[in-house]
């Protein structure tokens, strides 16, 4: 086969190609001819020496996957090259400014209603403690009775008491932490919107 | 070869080919041939790969009469191949592991 055959050969196969890259594809290939010819081959020897139109096709069709996916070996590591961030068309950004006062309201709404899930996490850390500490006056308070019917009824609602206060924290820790999770998510989720997806 | 770490290692040979001085793609393929096959099929998407990963950048100078394209490497295609010194440090010790004698075998 002479260059002129292999070349018209490649232009058909990076047909489906762009026009850039099917440029690229037919420099490279007759660059290689020119250099083998200049190295002693003949014409057919060096476009013999491209392997079979097959195996180029092959390639080609590979290398446009890889130029597409951007899909690199495993053993070599290369950064990923940053995404340029998409614009906003015009109406999304007119559209956002205009309904300022009904999608600002909103979002304060959500977060007071957020911010008011952590006040009753505190106001029920608040209540274990008073119940813990009343607990604990109860039943110091229970010996200065000086009865012991007295003594048995206000140590034994102290203890209770105690006992509620201990469980109640307990259970308002496990909430906090659903609720600290939960807030991870969203904070998440947030961001990625923000990254521009 | 196992197909993945040879894909691996061509990279960082014809980084290697480039790494002293500026080469094109006939004088690269010759130069990596004694020690690894490689195709001039090949040798195209991996010079693709390695220029959008910024490890190359590619000129062209005027040869004979026509146009050749020169690669040559950049900084971070020098440190891909100091990464691969290290690199093989680990492989050495993987191959200790895989080829130890079987003496704790009854």
């Amino acid at each position: 086969m002479t260059k002129a055959e292999f070349i018209d050969q490649l232009k058909n196969m990076t047909a489906g190609l762009s026009g850039e890259e099917a440029d690229k594809f037919i420099e490279y290939y007759s660059e290689l001819i020119e250099d083998a010819m200049e190295e002693g081959m003949t014409e057919q020897e060096a476009v013999a020496s491209l392997g079979t139109m097959e195996d180029i096709a092959d390639y080609i069709k590979e290398n446009n996957n890889a130029v597409n996916t951007q899909s690199f070996p495993a053993v070599t590591q290369y950064a990923p090259k940053p995404q340029p961030r998409k614009k906003l068309p015009v109406w999304a950004i007119v559209l956002i400014i205009i309904g300022f006062p009904i999608w600002f309201s909103l979002l304060c709404a959500a977060f007071s209603v957020y911010i008011s899930v952590w006040a009753v996490i505190l106001s029920l850390f608040a209540s274990a403690l008073a119940m813990g500490v009343g607990g604990i006056g109860m039943a110091v308070a229970a010996f200065f009775t000086g009865d012991f019917g007295m003594l048995m009824v206000v140590l034994g609602a102290g203890l209770l008491l105690i006992g509620i206060g201990i469980l109640l924290a307990v259970g308002t820790v496990v909430l906090t932490k659903l609720y600290a999770k939960l807030t991870a998510i969203i904070v998440k989720a947030i961001g990625r919107q923000f990254k521009g997806a | 070869m196992d197909i993945q770490l040879k894909r691996g290692l061509l990279d960082v040979c014809v980084l290697a080919a480039i790494k002293n001085d500026d080469s094109y793609g006939y004088k690269i393929i010759k130069d990596i041939k004694p020690y690894m096959t490689i195709s001039e099929s090949t040798l195209y998407p991996i010079l693709r790969r390695l220029e959008s990963a910024d490890m190359l950048t590619v000129y062209s100078v005027e040869h004979n009469g026509r146009l050749r394209k020169y690669y040559r490497i950049t900084d971070k295609g020098q440190h891909r191949l100091l990464d691969f010194k290290d690199e093989w440090n680990e492989i050495t010790d993987i191959y200790r592991f895989v080829t130890r004698e079987d003496d704790k075998n009854d």
